[in-house]
Order: structure tokens, then sequence, then C-alpha cells
């Protein structure tokens, strides 16, 4: 049973102008919790706390907590993120808006509530994800300064970054954000298996953004009108000769995962090669179903897809030549060895944790900004440990 | 191998034929002058090009569209073009498969002879 001073999603969502959902949330938390309550949302990288709303001066406007994929947090980190969190505003009591497997946000409240607020995030959780269309009050906030056009587009091209579809655990980031933006993620969970997809579009700014596009409208066009997965590829070659005018190109890996038979098909268009992570530390790189890039070459094209079977530990990594290509301040290139060493210390962690840890050695490389996109994608359908 | 950063492009052409000799490494930032040599010659009807590449030590995508961009142009203008690669290049053109549509030799003379032999 619902709180009776707990506001349901959906009333609040039809009674109220959506850009003050924030404030109606905070009051309503003010409310339950007898003491005064903040709502942060996370910026558009993953690295901190943004207040949107609250209703008292020690909740500081930003609280740095470099934990997030993109704007969502995966429910793991959630206790570090309180302590994070605690360590600027001592006493606080920090409660997630949880949304299928990932938070948006969380609610702060100044002291310990009166009465709990885990109903209410959850309410404010639905209404933030279902209200954010209507209005920029939230994509606003996420910002920390205006991304290009080619920024702005690429971030609304991108699903969820965190999710969990049918046993599978998947999780997906692009950097820089602000700008570049010729990189795209995406993922479908369908009948016929969970569609998968890591595509580069040649060149960076508002040409690769435009192109990255109509490829990825190609894609969903094609996958949602029943295609299979080479007429799917076919379909973004075809529209990526057109709106490239022979100048442009797109390189991706597009694959179905089918969880029934752990089996994947692939097709790889020029694209840096998947691989399979497993437990213990090996790998394997998936080197078959290759072809050149979509959009190149005027002419009739015929796709095969590849298949491979993956084992009960093992994971998938898609990634994009931005992730292996960024360089250190001495000149020398991450690699596939580079970044294996990474996922090898993040170890056992989670798909969002692991890629997480990628960024980070991405950012950190050198002080200089990316000046490709790097994307990644962590696909974790292993089986629970008995 | 010139300094990071720059790219020197040097040509020689015989008759309808143009070799351009490219030197440093071809990345998002040094590949615009390649390519829009590349384009001017097309346009200006040249059909058989020979990049050498065997003195670039690195490339990435924007770098490799630098070359297939143009090379897209020239086959619809039943054109031909040949690259001598280094190392490195015939990697990252063995690894997008575009060595399945632009032939990729390790000497200068390999590349003229794929010119030479019948089409």
């Amino acid at each position: 049973m619902t709180d009776p001073v707990t506001p349901d999603a959906v009333q609040v969502l039809s009674e109220q102008a959506t850009y003050r959902l924030p404030l109606r949330i905070v009051a309503a938390a003010r409310a339950l919790a007898g003491c005064p309550a903040a709502l942060y949302i996370v910026d558009l990288d993953g690295s901190c706390l943004i207040c949107i709303e609250g209703d008292d001066e020690r909740f500081p406007q930003r609280i740095t907590a470099p934990l997030g994929v993109g704007p969502e947090l995966e429910p793991a980190v959630v206790g570090e993120l309180a302590r994070m969190v605690e360590s600027k505003v001592p006493g606080a009591q920090v409660v997630p808006l949880l949304l299928r497997d990932r938070a948006l946000g969380v609610l702060v409240c100044a002291d310990a509530p009166r009465e709990p607020l885990e109903e209410l995030a959850r309410q404010a959780a639905l209404a933030l994800e279902l209200g954010g269309g209507y209005s920029d009050v939230l994509h606003s906030a996420r910002r920390h300064r205006m991304p290009t056009a080619a920024g702005e587009i690429q971030q609304n091209l991108l699903p969820p970054r965190i999710a969990r579809l049918d046993g599978t655990v998947l999780s997906g980031g692009v950097l820089p954000g602000y700008d570049v933006g010729g990189d795209f993620f995406d993922y479908a969970d369908n009948a016929d298996g969970l569609w998968l997809a890591v595509a580069d579009a040649m060149g960076k700014g508002n040409h690769a953004a435009a192109l990255a596009s109509v490829a990825i409208g190609a894609l969903r066009a094609a996958r949602r009108g029943g295609a299979t997965l080479e007429q799917a590829a076919d379909a973004m070659h075809e529209v990526v000769v057109d709106a490239g005018d022979r100048l442009g190109f797109v390189t991706a890996v597009l694959a179905v995962w089918q969880p029934r038979t752990r089996l994947l098909r692939w097709i790889n268009c020029g694209h840096p090669q998947p691989v399979v992570l497993a437990d213990d530390g090996g790998h394997r790189v998936l080197a078959d179903g290759g072809t050149y890039p979509l959009g190149l070459f005027r002419e009739e094209r015929v796709f095969t897809s590849a298949e491979a079977r993956l084992e009960e530990d093992e994971r998938l990594l898609l990634y994009s030549d931005g992730v292996t290509e960024r360089r250190d301040d001495a000149g020398e290139q991450i690699g596939l060895a580079g970044l294996l060493d990474v996922v090898n210390a993040a170890g056992d962690g989670s798909a969002p944790r692991t890629v997480r840890l990628i960024q980070d050695s991405v950012l950190a490389a050198s002080s200089a900004p990316l000046r490709d996109d790097a994307t990644l994608m962590v696909v974790d359908p292993r089986l629970p440990r008995r | 191998m010139s300094p990071l950063g720059r790219v020197t492009i040097d040509e020689q052409r015989t008759g309808d034929r143009l070799l351009l000799i490219v030197d440093g490494e071809l990345d998002v930032h040094t590949a615009a002058p390649l390519r829009e040599r590349l384009e001017a010659a097309i346009d200006d009807g040249t059909k058989e090009i020979v990049i050498d590449a065997t003195a670039v030590a690195f490339m990435d995508s924007t770098g490799l569209g630098s070359i297939v961009r143009p090379a897209t142009l020239l086959a619809e203008r039943d054109g031909r073009m040949v690259v001598v690669a280094s190392p490195s290049v015939a990697r990252v053109f063995a690894l997008t498969h575009l060595d399945e549509r632009i032939p990729v030799r390790t000497t200068r003379d390999e590349a003229l002879a794929v010119l030479t032999a019948p089409a």
C-alpha cells in the first residue's frame, strides 16, 4: 500500500507543470521526512551529483561522485555515493531513485527521515523518467555547459546506459559527451534476440553526428520492420551511401545475442573486433564476420554473419577505436592490451562498473581532451554463481 | 619520420598516373590535405593513383577515410588506386577488410604491377 502522503507518479504528472516536478518531489520529501530535503540527479558524464531542487542552503549545488555511466548509476554504488554525500552534508540520509536496474539520482534529507522515503523515491524516479520528454528541466540540470549540436544529438540517440534484459546485464557509454559525436551504441530486447550495435561514423562534429543519426535511424527502422541482421546492415549501408554522398562511412558491429542457446551472431563492418572476456582473465577476439565499412562503394553488397557460442563464464566487450587509440601524455596508445589490463583490474566487476573503470582510464590517460569518441558496451550474460 | 602532427605529401606524375608519397602520421588532425589532393586529382581526370604510405607510422579512422573516400570516387569513374603500405597501415586495411576493395602492396614495384596488369 502506498503511504497516503506519498504522491503517485501518474497523478503528479497530470496535475503539475512538468518543469515543477523537482519542486513537487522535494516538497513531498520534506513533508514525509520532517526535515530539509533535496533532489539530486547525475550529470551527463556521470561525474557528479547536481542539486536540481533543495530547500536548504546546506545542500551543495554539486557533489563530486564519479560513479555514473552517463547520467545513470548502478544500484551497487549507492552505498559509496551515500558516503560521498555524507562527507559534504554531515548526517544526511540518501535514498536512491531506482528505476528497473539503475538509479537516476537520489533524494537527500538533512537528518533521518520521520517516514520512509523509499516509496516516494520510486514514484519520483518514475515521474522523472516519464516527464523527462516534456521539459528541458532535467536535461539542462545534467549539462555543465552547452554541448555542441553533434554532442546533443548523440545524447538523444542513446538508450538507457544500464539495463538488465532477460538475464543479461548490459551497460554502454560514450565519452566525451559534450562534443565530437560520431559514435553510438544501441540495443533492443526483442523476441528474436537481444540486438546489439556499436558504431562509429567517420570524422567528428556535425557531419559525423548527421551520418550516425541516419545510420541508427536505418538500423532501428529495419529492426522494427522485422529485418534480419543482414538486412539491417544493408539498410544502414544504403542510407550511409546516400547521406555520406560517397564521402562518409560508418564502421559498426551489429549482433544478435540468443540467451537460451548462448549464441552470438554478428557482422563486423570495418569496426574493432568484438572481444570475449573469460572469468580467468583470458580473452578471445571474434575475428570472423568481417567486411569493409558501411557506406563505401555505391554497389550491391551481400552481408554474411558469423556465429560463436559464449561459455557460461564469458562476457562480451564491444568498443570503438577512440578507446584503444587514446594516447597517454607520452603519445602511446592505450591499445587492446591496455584495455584488457583495465578489464582484468576490474576483476569480477559488473557491466556498469567495468564500463566506468574503462572510461576512467581513458580520461586519466592524458591531460589532453578526447579528440575522438570513446564508446563501450559490456554485455554480461554470465549465469549466477552457485 | 616527420614530427608528430605533420604530414608531407610529395608527388610524381607519369602520364595519367599519379604517385603520392606520404610521410607522417595520418589522423584526424592531419588527414585533410591528402584527401583534398586526391579529390582534386580525381576531378582532373586522373585514373591511376599509387599512394606510397610506407613512411606512415600511424593511421586512424579519419586517416583511413582520407584514402578510402577518394578511392570510392575513383572506382565510380573506373579508375584504380593501389596503396603501398607500412606494416601498421597494412594492418588497418586488413582489420577493416578494405584490402578486399583497395589493393595493398609492400613495395612500389608491386603496386605498379597491379596497375599494369589487365583489370
